[in-house]
């Protein structure tokens, strides 16, 4: 690592200028609150207990980088009070903007009073004092997925095909908001932002879809974070390959990769882009012996690693049954590529 | 005056264009015209519906496109199927399908739910969020044939497993094939945990069922 410490090295990584170490960011939030016996209530009500958590499973298990937010909330803020299709006030702001008119019934969104937003910035604060040295994310829905979210799935599936402009607006009008939100998380210094951008994924959609409804939002959201001096991962969520020319245009610092085949992303992609990925988090991190995870996690460094650009991960969130020994592993087998790629 | 076969090519084209508000009103003139409901079901709306399976296998076709043929499908039956005469048709196989406990994604579910319907079988939804207790209850209730269980998370997946241990402390296992599927779901935790298939989407799924229902020996994963 010579005299960087993790951030910087993160930093390098995302602005493609190559290191000798492989972090080992693992999406082990849920994961984490399990090894406390926490719920995902408890700790999304309390910033000291997402921290502890988060913080002191990483620290047992030797892996790198902490997320410290979760910033999904904004439709609970501005629709919570709208009927979902179900006929009652949703809470949660999801499946209630089924018309135009709708749109005009949320309530204005206002960043200071977002319990989900401070909570995060609250809990980047803890991990600052605690673990300076440690990279800490947030994780970001952009405004297309909100939008997805708010329409409900298959109203908003339904949308792209028959009523587009509802979908495209309901992103837009999405904006400003988040984006209000992501600017005082970029402004409290968070490494980056983890965004599962498409996170509706190549098993949903089409390109066409992707294109059509999608693509422009997710440009200009995602040119908006860059241009404020922030990172950006974005999580192409699901099947992807068909597309990732459009996602070349996002934006994005670095790609968190899923059902992919790694080498072949770092190939077309590795000059671009940070890769971030790709062990499967069921099939292998929570399936698999540890010997499999050893041997597929120290392929992925040994296929995306050799400029120094990789980030070691799971494809996904990983479940809380992930065996500890499992992540270890995962561990090792950065450390053990290193010295191959680096001659450390 | 239409012919019978133009108006099946019809009602199957509608389903397959996405023509959700326009398909009630070609059913309706099929019937004025004193043709049968029943194949205005299978040799219309289903052929249509199964011609949007393939485009989904093409890739042509995503879940917004299905969502909407699947539409279209139900928009035509509510015309179609009460005029279907009593017959004693031959038994159909029964399927319980749900989303298990702790999970609410149901979108996959509801086009396995479809195409199944559409194979002909016949389908008990349990919803989603389903207490694992209600599948094995159900089961036993109508005798069920399958039971067909999907989760999109991967701390609901565990859920699976415990259906299957609850059909076997109730001796039911055996009189019930189980597939599972969803995201987080692999042919290696299909295996695991004992189920009898796994599939990657709808239109898998419903190939899985006609091979375990054909008592065929299969391989997990179709």
């Amino acid at each position: 690592m010579g005299q960087l410490n993790k951030r910087e090295i993160t930093k390098n990584i995302l602005e493609h200028k190559g290191t000798d170490y492989i972090p080992v960011m693992l999406n082990a939030v849920t994961f984490s609150a399990a090894q406390y016996g926490y719920s995902m209530m408890d700790i999304f009500a309390s910033s000291e207990k997402w921290a502890e958590c988060v913080m002191g499973t990483r620290e047992k298990l030797g892996f790198d980088g902490l997320c410290c937010g979760n910033y999904v909330l904004v439709p609970a803020m501005i629709a919570g009070h709208m009927e979902n299709s179900g006929g009652v006030a949703s809470g949660n702001g999801e499946d209630t903007i089924h018309c135009l008119e709708d749109i005009e019934k949320l309530k204005p969104y206002d960043p200071d009073q977002c319990m989900n937003l401070q909570g995060g910035l609250k809990t980047l604060e803890i991990m600052r004092r605690e673990q300076p040295d440690e990279p800490a994310y947030v994780i970001i829905l952009n405004p297309a997925s909100i939008a997805l979210n708010m329409m409900g799935g298959k109203n908003a599936f339904k949308s792209m095909i028959t009523n587009p402009n509802l979908f495209i607006t309901l992103a837009n009008t999405m904006e400003d908001m988040v984006f209000s939100g992501a600017q005082k998380l970029i402004d409290a210094g968070v490494d980056y932002l983890w965004s599962p951008m498409p996170n509706f994924s190549g098993y949903c959609i089409s390109r066409k879809s992707y294109e059509k409804c999608c693509w422009e939002s997710n440009k200009r959201f995602n040119k908006r974070i860059h241009d404020a001096g922030a990172k950006l991962v974005i999580h192409t969520c699901g099947k992807y390959d068909d597309r990732l020319d459009l996602v070349e245009q996002e934006y994005g610092d670095g790609w968190h990769i899923s059902d992919t085949v790694t080498a072949n992303i770092a190939e077309k992609y590795g000059d671009k882009v940070a890769i971030m990925g790709n062990i499967p988090c069921s099939s292998v991190l929570m399936e698999g012996t540890p010997e499999e995870v050893y041997r597929i996690a120290y392929q992925d460094c040994l296929d995306a690693g050799k400029n120094g650009g990789f980030i070691l991960s799971g494809d996904c969130d990983m479940s809380p049954l992930t065996p500890l020994e499992n992540i270890r592993q995962v561990v090792q087998a950065a450390r053990a590529a290193e010295k191959v790629l680096y001659k450390k | 005056m239409i012919t019978k076969e133009k108006y099946l090519q019809m009602l199957s084209d509608n389903v397959v264009d996405m023509e959700d508000e326009l398909v009630g009103g070609v059913a309706q003139d099929y019937i004025d015209a004193g043709y049968p409901a029943l194949e205005g079901i299978l040799k219309g709306l289903v052929d249509g519906m199964n011609r949007a399976a393939v485009l989904y296998e093409e890739e042509e076709y995503y879940i917004p496109e299905l969502l909407i043929c699947s539409d279209a499908m139900y928009n035509g039956l509510s015309v179609l199927r009460p005029l279907l005469e009593k017959v004693d048709a031959k038994e159909k196989y029964k399927v319980v399908i749900g989303v298990v406990e702790g999970d609410t994604h149901d979108i996959g579910k509801n086009l396995v739910r479809v195409m199944l319907e559409a194979a002909g079988y016949e389908v008990y939804d349990l919803g989603r969020d389903v207490p694992l207790q209600n599948f094995v209850d159900k089961a036993k209730e109508i005798a069920a044939d399958v039971i067909a269980m999907s989760t999109l998370m991967s701390t609901t997946m565990q859920g699976m497993r415990k259906v299957i241990e609850k059909l076997k402390e109730e001796g039911l296992r055996d009189s019930v094939k189980v597939i599972i599927g969803g995201a987080p779901i692999s042919i290696a935790f299909a295996q695991k945990i004992g189920a009898d298939g796994y599939s990657a989407n709808a239109v898998e799924a419903v190939k899985l069922v006609n091979s375990l229902m054909e008592n065929e020996a299969v391989e997990l994963g179709a």
